[in-house]
Order: structure tokens, then C-alpha cells, then sequence
């Protein structure tokens, strides 16, 4: 038996403290009191035992020397020599580019393919481990010499479409491989480490789109070609829509790139309909305009109390105009005599009736007491009673404040009443913008693969739900979405108390991974240096005898207790 | 429990909360916050985010400017009472039982609102008590009270509900370290005003042990093996006052009223002294 770690036999050390434990054991009388927190304090302070005591016979102490000698020796690590072989790590790139297509089949399941010959030719006491670099290496396959172990786990490994961290991926090999073991590195990335095997594929032929953006009425798009030459047929689509459809002659190296007019759309998307090494890279998705904030245009009124309680809405601009026929942008009018909120272009659902004195008291069929609005000894000079619509707001038999296909319409003007001096004014006006002003529409976000995207959302406020190009949906918790490993376009669901919002998250590969023919040389290092002599492990066996003595020390000790 | 006598006497007086407190409903004492009811406190600018309830629309129309109204909370005191209840505590029972009914009886006296807890691992606590006629529902729940609980008393503190700002009399024997410290924090965090009542029994000033003994501990079952003599003792009361300056001085730094009760045999004569000194009562 050897010791792979005779440093730890100082631990025999041990053996006598044990012994010397047991000498300052004594008798005492017990004796319960409400806490012992301040004898242990006095303890602390003055040495008050006697410090030794004859060696008595005691079935612990032979016990405890016996467990401390066992606890020493798996410390030790004892092995029992045995076969050689050759420690292997594989590192398989799992970036998109290894799905670039050559020959018959995807780079990554040609590596597969090697490795898995690798294993077979293998010597009998060989051990593998495997690592999928991705973008979090991980290792697929701890050390195993069991050789349809591994072959069933290469099987199961699969390609991504994110980069890789080689870097990680490899200084983890080296950590996995120690000073014998073998690296073979199975990719198609350029690599500084020259202590490692490459396997490298061939290069491959590929167009990208790389660039889908709207702006200003435009679409601009670029294409870039890796090692391609001739035309390729490109479509381009505003949401599902199909805005232009030609053919692109692309040059070895060369980006092109055009622009075509497109309407305003939340999503556009660019299509190469030819295949090529790599087709993830052939579809990328561009974002529309971004939302605007809302327009409130007041026209035909100075009140000063009216705007200022607009203005209240932080997200409206307020602006100021002559007529409506000069504010078409608008999200909602207000105007004047009678007092309205209404839409640009909007059908008329509620009328005005024949104007006369006001008379009666305020009531609100309309539930406006649960926002604190009262309105209390609200004055009308003379009204113009409404019909149609939602009843919000009545003074004896007449309706003075209706909701409607159109807006919200009061049945007198602001210089016949009290209402804008009323400390429920800013209130009552308040919830009618948040019944009018239109729920914001689709916002869109770009991101590439495997990198996580912060919503601009309060993720605290909202219920976020993911769904993803496969049509998989989650639920995002902390408003950031992690799982971004297909390309494609995301849905992002965000519910609240205020109002539901659909948001777009376009995914891409990233531009890197398109470059299919940059691949760096196959290369082997001497295989002298790399055998081990393999060993027996009996560490697990020691540290099953320290448990199996544990065990009979505490039930000796329970019954001597 | 206290005689009739000694509560008649406890009649006239009343707790001293420091000041302004803040509690659950509109009652005698006035807070430091403003808060939402009747009383005006002061203006401040209008800032997007801030409820529009609280805008003055008629300084706006006078001003052109937006301003939001801010008031004071009108609100009466609420009184804890948090009683230790682990083993430790079962050989001061009397003692800890006494102390709580008369600081209770002084709240109820006071017009506060009192409630109590058995702080434990499983932490208990009374119903709300307003006057002094919920006296006798003091009393029950303070008999009904077992002290056997194992646990840290922070962590009964963390389970017991903590009001807005109020008066808080923690009633312990303060072992543990960091119990004290702890403690006192949490419940200045919670912005409670606090009052730390340290109980301990006369045979814990004073232990009369002699011998090899292996105490062990009634709360945590621990096992200190000791050989007692005079030095020891002499020992143990240098440990013993250390640890007393130590909570005092916890209490000190962080603005808390200290009450001794060490070894009291006759607490009627004693308590209103202890009480007067650390300026918990007014009215004496």
C-alpha cells in the first residue's frame, strides 16, 4: 500500500492528546441552575480544575485512538498500485459556428464522431472526462473509465447557439486534467494555449444578416458574406407582412448592405431564403419605433387650474393649441365649452341636450367616491344635460358628466362652474386621463444569444411572462430573462394592476459565430508525458471504517452516559 | 401577586414614554411624525409621485404653485410588555410575574394600550388591554405563563407583532453575550422606546454552592464542570458585576432605561425607587 499524501501523518500527533484528554477527566456532583452563562464567564477568567486525574479504564479511549488513526490515515490517502492509462479531457466547442454544416453533417457532430473513435481505440486503463463549452463550460462527464459511459454521454451532448468561453473552458480542463492528463480541445475558435490537442474542422462557405434596423420611415439592412461569392435571395417582412423580396450578389469578405422605405411596424424581419454552412444566422429580427410618450392637446381654453391638473400626468406632454385642426398628432383633445376629453377623429356616442338652469344636488352613479372625489357644494351656472354614454356624474335628473366611445364630456363649460377651483379637481381629472389615454403599446429589445436582457420593467410591480421562439413559456421573476439560447423573437408578457403591456425581445447569434472561415489549425501534442500510473483508490474504504468506528464510539459512549 | 395595597398606591401614577409617541388609534398622546389626521403640520412643494389627496388646489389657485398639506398624527401610546420566557427565567418567576403586573397595572392606570408577550421559541401573546379594569386579564395571562421555552429571545422578539412607534418593557435576565445588544437593537430599529427590566434571583447574586459540581444549565441542558471555592465565588461576583455594568452600559449607548431587579425579596418596597431613578414613572 502506498500513501499518496504522507504529509498528513502528523496527525498520529493526536493520539496523545487523546490520552491526555482523558487524564484531566473527573467526577462531579450535577447540580441544575437557572443558566450556567456566568460560570462559564468565571471559568474563562481563572483556571479552577485541578488539571489531572489518574487514568482510569475506559472503553472510549482505546475507541478514540483508533478512530483519530483511521481519520489519519484516510487523510493519508492510501491507494494499491494498478494499471496504467491515460487521463483524457475533452473540450467540446458548443458554440453556434459548430453547427455550420460541411460535408455531411454539423462540425460539432463530426467532433462528436472523433471523440467517440478516440474512446474506442482508447487503452484499458484510459479515463475520460467531458466538457461542453458553452457559454458556462460545464463538465457533461466526471472521470470515467467506463467506456460506454462515455460513449452514451457523448451522444447525449448537443450544440448551442451561444459562444463559448474557451478561456474558462480550458483553464477548467487544465484544473480537471492535472500535470498527466491529455486535452484534447474539439473547435473551431482560434486558441493561444499550445499545451493542448486541436481537433479543427474544415472551413466553410456562409452569409449572414447582421443588421436589421428601422429608422425614420427606413429599413436598413446588411448582410455580410464569409468566403461566399454569388447571389443570394433576401426577404424582408414588416411584422408578418412581406415589404420586398430580391436577389444580393455578395463578394468573398464583403458586407452589403441596403435601405428600402417601410412603415412603422414593432417588428421587422430579414430573411437569406438560400442555405448556407450555418442557417441560424440566416434570420435576424429588427425593433420598430420605440413608443412615444402621450401628446394631450388642449385647445380653446386658458384655464390655468385645467392645465396645470393635466400636467399632473407625468407621462403626457401637455401642449397648447389654437384649434384641433392644428394638433393631429394628438392622443386626446381637451377642449372647451362644454368641457371635454375627447379623441381625435373619434364617432360621437353621447349629445348634448337644450341648455338650462342647474338645479339639484351632485350624485356620481359612476363609483367616483373610492378615489376621494366628492365634489361638494359643486356650482353650475347653467348646463347642458348629456344623454348617451356612461352616466359618471349627475346633478338632480341630469347627467353632467358622461364617458363615451368618444372620451368624457361634461354638460357645462369651465366658466359656469366652481369645478376647477374644487380640491378634487386634479383628482377627478386624473381618472378620467387613466380611463382615456390608450394603454401603451409593444416596446422591443435586441439582444444576442446566451446574454441576459434586464426588462425595462418594475419586475416587483408585474407578473413577466417569457415565451420563446419554440413557443416554451416562463415566468420571470427578478425582470431579467436569462434563458436566451435560441435566436428568434421573444414575447414578453407583462401583466400588472394598471394594464397589461406585450413587449418584443429579438434574439440573434452573435456576429462572431457567423465567421466560418476562420478556423485554426488541427495540431497534437507529444503524447510522451501524458501516461499515468494508475492506482487503486482505498481512501473511500478508510473513510467507511472511520465511519463504522464513529458509530460504535457513539454507542459506547451513549451507553456509558 | 401584589396586594391591593400596593396597587392603590400605583393608582395615581403613570409610565413616562419619552415624549411624543406613535401608536394605533387617535388617543391623548401626540406623535413626532405628521401624519394624516386633522391637525395641520406644514406645506411642502408638490413632487410627481406624491398623493394628489394631500394637494392644497386652493394655495394653487392663489400662488400658482402646487403644494401638498401635511399633518400631525393625533395618536394615543402602545405599551408592551416582553416577558422572557425561557428556563432560565423559572427561578425568578415570582419575581419577573410581580415586576410585569405592576408596570402593566402602571399602562392600564395610564390610559395606554397594553399588551404582553411571553417571548420563546414559541412566542405568546395577550389581547389588546386598554383600561384598568383588563387588569385581572393581565393577571391571567401572566399565571398562565410556563417559562420553559429553549429559545434565543431575539427570535421571539422577531415573532412577536411590532407596532408603530410605542413603549416597550423587556423583562429578562439578559444571558447571552449578544442577548442584551441584540435585542435592544432590534427594537430600536422597530423604533420602539425601551425599557430593559434585568431580573435576576438572589441566588444568582449570591450563590451558595461549595464543592465539585457539574451545574448544569436549566434552558440548554449545558454542562459546566466546576470545583467551587472562596476564589471561585470571588470569581463569580467579579463575573457577576461585569456582566451587570456591561447590560447597563449596552443600555446607555443606545438610549434605553435601565431598571435593576436583583434579588429583590420585597418588591412592593423597591420597585417605585428602581423605576423613579431610571425615570419610567411621573407623577410620584
Amino acid at each position: 500500500m502506498e500513501f499518496l499524501n504522507p504529509g498528513m501523518a502528523w496527525g498520529f500527533l493526536s493520539l496523545p492528546v487523546i490520552v491526555f484528554l482523558y487524564l484531566l477527566k473527573r467526577r462531579y456532583v450535577p447540580r441544575e441552575v437557572p443558566s450556567t452563562y456566568l460560570w462559564e464567564r468565571t471559568v474563562q477568567d481563572m483556571d479552577v480544575s485541578h488539571p489531572f486525574q489518574r487514568l482510569r479504564k475506559n472503553l472510549l479511549l482505546p475507541l478514540q485512538l483508533l478512530l483519530a488513526s483511521l481519520l489519519v490515515l484516510t487523510l493519508m490517502h492510501p491507494v494499491l498500485p494498478g494499471v496504467s492509462g491515460t487521463d483524457w479531457v475533452f473540450v467540446m466547442d458548443a458554440s453556434a459556428s459548430m453547427q455550420a454544416v460541411s460535408g455531411s453533417g454539423s462540425r460539432f457532430n463530426a467532433a462528436l464522431a472523433e471523440a467517440s473513435g478516440l474512446v474506442r481505440e482508447g487503452g484499458r486503463g484510459d479515463s475520460y472526462v467531458l466538457i461542453r463549452a458553452g457559454a458556462v463550460p460545464e463538465t457533461s462527464l466526471g472521470r470515467s473509465m467506463d467506456t460506454a459511459e462515455v460513449q452514451h454521454a457523448l451522444e447525449s451532448m448537443t450544440c448551442g447557439y451561444t459562444q463559448s468561453d474557451m478561456n474558462a473552458a480550458l483553464s477548467l480542463a487544465h484544473a480537471v486534467a492535472g500535470d498527466a492528463g491529455r486535452i484534447v480541445v474539439f473547435t473551431d475558435a482560434l486558441l493561444s494555449d499550445e499545451s493542448v490537442s486541436i481537433r479543427a474542422p474544415e472551413k466553410a462557405a456562409n452569409a449572414a444578416v447582421q443588421a436589421v434596423q428601422w429608422e425614420q420611415g427606413e429599413l436598413f439592412v446588411r448582410v455580410q458574406s464569409y468566403g461566399l461569392t454569388g447571389t443570394r435571395r433576401l426577404a424582408l417582412y414588416a411584422g408578418d407582412t412581406l415589404l420586398d423580396a430580391r436577389s444580393l450578389t455578395l463578394d468573398a469578405g464583403q458586407s452589403t448592405s441596403l435601405t428600402i422605405p417601410a412603415p412603422e411596424a414593432p417588428v421587422y424581419r430579414a430573411e437569406l431564403l438560400d442555405s448556407d454552412a450555418l442557417a441560424a444566422d440566416n434570420i435576424r429580427y429588427g425593433m420598430g419605433p420605440a413608443e412615444s410618450r402621450y401628446r394631450i392637446v388642449l385647445a380653446g381654453t386658458q384655464s390655468r387650474f385645467l392645465r396645470a391638473a393635466l400636467k399632473l400626468r407625468e407621462d403626457a406632454d401637455v401642449v397648447t393649441a389654437e384649434n384641433v385642426e392644428t394638433a393631429p398628432d394628438a392622443d386626446l383633445l381637451v377642449l372647451d365649452a362644454p368641457l371635454r376629453f375627447v379623441y381625435p377623429d373619434a364617432e360621437t356616442t353621447i349629445r348634448l341636450g337644450e341648455e338650462k338652469q342647474a338645479s339639484g344636488t351632485v350624485s356620481m352613479p359612476g363609483n367616483l367616491l373610492g378615489e376621494n372625489i366628492t365634489l361638494q357644494e359643486l356650482a353650475v351656472r347653467s348646463l347642458r344635460p348629456l344623454s348617451g354614454g356612461e352616466a359618471v356624474l349627475s346633478m338632480g335628473e341630469d347627467t353632467v358628466l358622461a364617458l363615451g366611445d368618444e372620451g368624457a364630456v361634461f354638460g357645462f363649460a369651465l366658466t359656469d362652474t366652481n369645478l376647477p377651483v374644487k380640491v378634487d379637481f386634479p383628482l377627478l381629472v386624473r381618472w378620467i386621463l387613466d380611463r382615456l389615454l390608450p394603454p401603451r403599446g409593444a416596446e422591443g429589445m435586441q439582444s444576442v444569444c446566451g446574454e441576459p436582457v434586464t426588462l425595462p420593467v418594475r419586475a416587483a410591480d408585474a407578473n413577466l411572462t417569457v415565451t420563446g421562439p419554440d413557443g416554451h413559456a416562463c415566468r420571470v421573476e427578478s425582470g431579467t430573462v436569462y434563458d436566451t439560447g435560441l435566436p428568434g423573437l421573444y414575447r414578453v408578457h407583462v401583466e400588472s394592476d394598471k394594464q397589461n403591456q406585450d413587449m418584443s425581445l429579438a434574439v440573434a447569434v452573435a456576429e462572431s459565430e457567423s465567421d466560418t472561415m476562420t478556423v485554426p489549425a488541427s495540431r497534437e501534442t507529444e503524447e510522451s508525458g501524458h501516461t499515468r500510473r494508475s492506482s487503486k483508490d482505498m481512501q473511500p474504504w478508510a473513510l467507511l471504517l472511520v465511519l463504522i468506528c464513529l458509530f460504535v464510539e457513539w454507542e459506547v459512549s451513549r451507553r456509558v452516559a | 401577586m401584589l396586594s391591593e395595597n400596593f396597587l392603590h398606591r400605583l393608582d395615581g401614577l403613570s409610565l413616562n414614554l419619552e415624549g411624543r409617541v406613535q401608536g394605533g388609534a387617535g388617543g391623548q398622546r401626540k406623535s413626532r411624525d405628521p401624519g394624516v389626521s386633522s391637525e395641520f403640520s406644514d406645506y411642502r412643494e408638490y413632487t410627481p409621485g406624491d398623493d394628489l389627496r394631500r394637494l392644497d388646489w386652493t394655495v394653487f389657485a392663489r400662488t400658482g404653485r402646487l403644494y401638498l398639506k401635511q399633518f400631525m398624527d393625533d395618536q394615543d401610546s402602545r405599551v408592551m410588555l416582553l416577558l422572557d420566557g425561557s428556563r432560565s427565567m423559572q427561578a425568578k418567576a415570582e419575581l419577573l410575574k410581580d415586576a410585569a403586573m405592576a408596570l402593566g397595572y402602571l399602562a392600564l392606570s395610564g390610559g395606554d394600550r397594553l399588551q404582553a408577550a411571553w417571548l420563546s421559541d414559541r412566542t405568546e401573546c395577550s389581547r389588546t388591554m386598554t383600561a384598568r379594569r383588563d387588569a385581572p386579564v393581565l393577571a391571567a395571562f401572566l399565571n398562565a405563563g410556563v417559562m420553559d421555552g429553549t429559545g434565543e429571545l431575539l427570535t421571539g422578539l422577531r415573532a412577536c407583532p411590532m407596532h408603530q412607534r410605542g413603549l416597550c418593557l423587556l423583562l429578562t435576565d439578559g444571558y447571552g453575550d449578544q442577548t442584551v445588544p441584540e435585542c435592544l437593537d432590534f427594537l430600536r430599529a422597530h423604533r420602539q422606546s425601551v425599557v430593559l427590566v434585568q431580573i435576576l434571583s438572589r441566588e444568582e447574586m449570591t450563590p451558595e454552592l461549595e464543592g465539585a459540581l457539574e451545574l448544569r444549565d436549566a434552558e440548554k441542558q449545558e454542562r459546566t464542570p466546576l470545583v467551587v471555592q472562596e476564589d471561585v465565588l470571588r470569581q463569580y461576583r467579579k463575573a457577576r458585576d461585569h456582566f451587570l455594568a456591561q447590560t447597563r452600559e449596552a443600555c446607555m449607548k443606545r438610549g434605553v432605561r435601565y431598571v435593576p431587579l436583583l434579588g429583590e425579596e420585597n418588591l412592593e418596597k423597591s420597585l417605585l425607587p428602581h423605576l423613579q431613578r431610571a425615570q419610567v414613572i411621573s407623577g410620584v
